[in-house]
């Protein structure tokens, strides 16, 4: 071993706590770059896989009825590769162990379950095979949560009675990665199943007899997409179609795209953060030891040694640190993504979702790291080698201290010198001051980051279903039907106050866009469903025109004012211009408003209501539901409390693991800042806080006097922190929102109060140990050494 | 009794008191012993010189009575209190109480001004003088204001003499006060720590390896191997201007 790799060692062995806490906030990096990217790569090769292996149509097609006569026509759309005429309904499940109404979307296969497109991956059992009209296959999601398995009953109202099928096995499709209720923006497996039935079975229970109502279309390579929806919408009009969807605003698809994408960003601006503070603390650290190393890199300099070697040497510590940094951070981010991955198993049905990690993720964050700190070091090195050995090794020009302009504010003789000492100390190194007070600050929106997604996801749900959706029972109609039946519900024990929706599905179109979605009608002066803007106002609904979320309105580049062309994709289908009256703020999903009377008018259909939003005393609310589970006018019902306990405890684990692991990494940096900051403090110090001790300072004034400025320079990062938190969480929260879900910037007073409190831990965890190296000074050494 | 007449301002009490000191450091495997075996009366308001080439034992021997590091093994008082075995914070309290100290390289404080230097300590002072006063002693209350970094060296170590006389303390202990000067300013600053030993009748201990500084003391006791091999006492004290070197 070369002298030059023992003295390494060395200092390396010197500076044990700072080489440990620097590797610790890369290796935070590195975990996190090596987690998000791996994690986005499954998902993504989980999600690929799927859909090449079940063959994931591109066009999905609703309609009244079509004879499946017609198919042939279909088959010549140019453009058109492979088309599946199924016949889709959804309907109530009967199932007594559960105390609320379940649906269920039935689906029906033609080839026991090897479809030709949209196949199913069979977990257990077989599925019916052609011919078989007494079982069926359901979903994976609603079988774990129910408990339900191959051999077990299952009992749907068809039709007004109860028909029993036998369920013979569990199944995952490329259609239903993320299967949610329609008109539900969150998924309960609980309450909702997916029923593949054979035709045989589906055609005698829905009246369609050698007729479909659902078509998927794939698309033959290079094949435009915008034509063949053009052609399909025209050729299949006259059946009804409410008009071709793209996979990319297929429900399933949006929701895991908009994940992915999410996840997409997540691995770019997060890493980034810590690869910055990482990157910091490493210029800084490092640049003070290459600068305390002064005399001897210029003795070794005198004695010969040429710059290069210099440089490499230092290099070689910047290696160790990121080799360490590397040897945790991997592994962690392995174990991170891991987790990550596993609790997105929850969510997205994949049958072969997989951690896998991605080697070149690996490759960047650990040469981005070298290449931060190597940055760090070779700016510092460089100070010292422009400077002749002879100047070198004289020790560096005393920092010559002035007043403070402070001082002109307050009274000098009003403050006691050891007070000065410190005020002139923070005061009299700007650069410095700036750059601890910084790193403390930067500390504060690390932890911010990993518990405000909390407060975020509290804030969207008390936004969504605390002012805009006041009702807790909503239920929706077989068919639009007579304003009547809202009298009939309002007589139900129990239900407390009733409003009538109607929901249309439409197209709009501005300039080159177009969406299609479903309107909501909604009665005057609407109390359970009242849409409201930016600043929380609830927005009444004109009749002027249409009110859209800003999701949408930015989906359609329009904004209140402008003029959108509305398409009823039902009934007569009629088309007109409507202004956009509002724009409402909305956390979840892309929805759009009008007056019910104005819709059923638009729709040249008369005063009807397809759903019901219900106000029910919360003791009625298991009467009622075994009601409604009998009534056949209703499809499906939602309980909005039971659908959000579902919600969250799916989504608590990812929350806890994202928030568990970055707030651990905010400790990290705030550990790594301020624990850094207070050492090199220290060692620069070392002589003045000796000679006061010499002089009859105690151990705890000479600790005074440093932690005070220390916590001069906390007192003000953590402020600076909290007010960052703020940007940066905006930033990152537009960052991840996405048409599912708008995630608000908002950030809750505890987090506010957390974050600070664990930074300021931190920093007095990090005293403490320092503390322990002022009752260390050498006294007798800085009567003979000199500045 | 090694008093002598025209000594009669000294008393006849010591204030330091040390019998068979040894200091025995580990520097490594070698052991060095920097004291062996050393006895000492120091007496009230008397000037002493330990005088020695480097490597003497006399910083180990000044360290002892400033309480600042413990013999090996052997006694050393400071009136009634025991320096040896005392712990940390007695120690502390006695040099807060007790010791002023000059430093080879003055130890300022860069951040405070002349003055704010001496009050720092006053702070610390039960008994202290007013550091304008202090720092008139040593002829610079004309730059209160300046920081160290405005000053020569020979100002700085004056201050530093200010500040050690400023908390009135009953011993000054000099560490190679002019050891970092000049010729011209180093005589000064013996000039200034003479007179505190004169007005304030502060018992003053200076080590040096300067022999010619030895004129100005009472007494000059001289080390050697970690001895002291002399013990004289001067029959006049010099004054600084009269020194040469």
């Amino acid at each position: 071993m070369s002298l030059l790799d023992r003295k390494l060692l060395r200092d390396i062995s010197a500076m044990r706590g700072q080489v440990m806490t620097i590797s610790l906030v890369i290796a935070a990096g590195v975990a996190v770059f090596v987690a998000s990217i791996s994690t986005y790569d499954s998902l993504l090769a989980g999600r690929d896989g799927f859909y090449l292996a079940g063959r994931m149509p591109q066009l999905f097609v609703t309609l009244k009825r079509a004879p499946l006569s017609i198919l042939p026509q279909i088959d010549e759309i140019p453009g058109v590769a492979a088309v599946q005429a199924r016949i889709v309904r959804d309907v109530i499940v009967d199932r007594r162990a559960s105390p609320l109404p379940v649906s269920a979307r039935i689906v029906s296969i033609d080839s026991g379950g090897d479809e030709p497109l949209a196949r199913l991956h069979v977990r257990r059992g077989m599925a019916p095979p052609p011919g078989d009209a007494a079982s069926v296959a359901i979903n994976e999601a609603f079988a774990e949560a129910n408990g339900v398995s191959p051999g077990e009953d299952m009992r749907v109202m068809l039709n007004s009675r109860v028909q029993t099928f036998k369920v013979a096995a569990v199944a995952l499709s490329p259609e239903f990665v993320y299967a949610v209720k329609p008109g539900l923006p969150i998924p309960d497996d609980r309450l909702y199943a997916i029923i593949w039935m054979d035709r045989h079975a589906a055609e005698a229970a829905f009246d369609l007899k050698a007729a479909f109502n659902d078509l998927l279309v794939s698309l033959a390579p290079g094949a435009d997409a915008q034509s063949v929806i053009a052609e399909l919408d025209r050729r299949l009009e006259p059946y009804g179609s409410a008009g071709a969807v793209e996979r990319r605003d297929q429900p399933s698809n949006r929701f895991l795209e908009d994940e992915l994408n999410q996840q997409k960003v997540m691995s770019v601006t997060i890493p980034f953060v810590f690869f910055a503070v990482a990157a910091f603390l490493l210029n800084v650290t490092l640049g003070r030891l290459v600068a305390a190393q002064r005399e001897q890199i210029a003795a070794l300099k005198a004695m010969g040694f040429a710059a290069f070697p210099l440089a490499a040497h230092y290099l070689k510590l910047v290696a160790i640190i990121v080799l360490l940094a590397s040897l945790l951070g991997i592994p962690a981010g392995f174990a991170f993504g891991a987790a990550m991955v596993e609790s997105y198993r929850g969510f997205f049905r994949l049958p072969d979702l997989a951690f896998r990690i991605t080697p070149w993720s690996v490759a960047a964050a650990v040469g981005a790291s070298f290449a931060m700190a190597a940055v760090g070091v070779l700016s510092a090195l460089r100070r010292v080698t422009v400077l002749a050995p002879a100047v070198a090794m004289r020790p560096d020009a005393p920092i010559a201290f002035r007043r403070s302009w402070i001082e002109g504010l307050i009274a000098p003789s009003s403050i006691r010198p050891h007070r000065m000492m410190i005020l002139r100390n923070v005061a009299g190194r700007p650069l410095r001051t700036a750059l601890t007070v910084i790193g403390v600050a930067f500390a504060v929106p690390m932890v911010v980051l990993g518990l405000f997604w909390r407060d975020a996801i509290d804030h969207m749900v008390d936004v969504q279903f605390n002012l805009v959706e006041r009702g807790n029972v909503s239920v929706v109609f077989r068919q639009p039907v007579s304003r009547a039946i809202i009298g009939d519900l309002s007589r139900e024990p129990g239900v407390l106050a009733v409003e009538s929706q109607r929901i249309v599905p439409v197209r709009f179109r501005a300039g080159h866009r177009a969406y299609l979605t479903s309107v909501v009608g909604l009665p005057d002066r609407s109390e359970l469903r009242r849409p409201h803007d930016a600043a929380l106002r609830p927005i009444e609904v004109s009749s002027e025109g249409i009110v859209l979320t800003r999701r949408l309105a930015e989906r359609l580049d329009v904004k209140a004012g402008d003029a959108i062309a509305v398409e009823v994709m039902e009934g007569a289908r009629r088309k007109r211009d409507l202004p956009v009256s509002a724009v409402v703020d909305e956390t979840i999903g892309m929805g759009s408003y009008m007056p019910i009377t104005a819709l059923n008018h638009l729709a040249g259909e008369s005063d009807l209501v397809s759903a019901a939003v219900l106000y029910a005393d919360s003791a009625a609310m298991p009467a009622l539901s075994e009601r409604f589970k009998n009534l056949p006018m209703i499809e499906s019902v939602t309980v909005k409390s039971y659908t959000l306990a579902s919600f969250m405890d799916k989504i608590a684990n990812l929350v806890l693991v994202g928030a568990g692991v970055l707030t651990l990494f905010g400790v990290i940096i705030a550990v790594g800042v301020v624990y850094n900051s207070a050492r090199i403090g220290l060692q620069e110090r070392a002589r003045e806080l000796a000679s006061l001790r010499v002089l009859g300072f105690t151990r705890a004034e000479v600790a005074r006097i440093l932690f005070a400025e220390f916590a001069l320079e906390i007192g003000l990062g953590v402020p600076l922190g909290l007010a960052a938190s703020q940007g940066l969480i905006g930033l990152i929260a537009r960052f991840h929102s996405n048409e599912s879900f708008q995630i608000p910037g908002v950030i809750g007073a505890q987090t506010y109060a957390v974050a600070a409190l664990v930074v300021i831990a931190s920093a007095l965890a990090s005293a403490y140990v320092v503390r322990r190296r002022i009752d260390q000074l050498d006294l007798v050494s800085v009567l003979k050494t000199r500045d | 009794m090694p008093v002598t007449a025209g000594s009669n301002r000294l008393s006849l009490k010591p204030v330091f008191h040390a019998t068979g000191l040894c200091k025995t450091y580990l520097m490594g495997q070698v052991a060095v012993h920097a004291l062996k075996d050393v006895d000492l009366d120091i007496f009230e308001r008397e000037f002493v010189v330990l005088l020695g080439p480097s490597g003497s034992g006399k910083s180990t021997l000044l360290n002892i009575l400033g309480g600042l590091d413990a013999p090996t093994s052997g006694e050393a008082w400071w009136r009634d209190h025991n320096l040896v075995g005392a712990n940390d914070a007695e120690l502390t309290r006695y040099r807060r109480e007790h010791v002023g100290f000059v430093f080879q390289f003055y130890n300022l404080i860069p951040s405070l001004t002349v003055l704010e230097n001496v009050a720092l300590v006053t702070e610390i002072a039960s008994n202290p003088l007013d550091p304008r006063e202090a720092l008139g002693l040593v002829g610079l209350d004309q730059r209160l204001d300046h920081f160290p970094s405005q000053l020569s060296g020979g100002e700085q170590q004056r201050v530093a003499v200010a500040r050690a006389i400023a908390k009135s303390p009953d011993v000054l202990l000099c560490d190679e006060p002019t050891g970092a000067l000049d010729y011209e300013t180093g005589k000064g600053v013996l000039a200034a720590i003479a007179r505190a030993n004169a007005q304030l009748g502060t018992t003053t201990v200076i080590i040096t390896h300067n022999a010619a500084i030895a004129g100005m003391a009472d007494r000059v006791l001289r080390l050697g191997g970690g001895r002291i091999i002399g013990d004289e006492r001067n029959p006049r004290r010099l004054s600084p201007d009269e020194l040469r070197w």
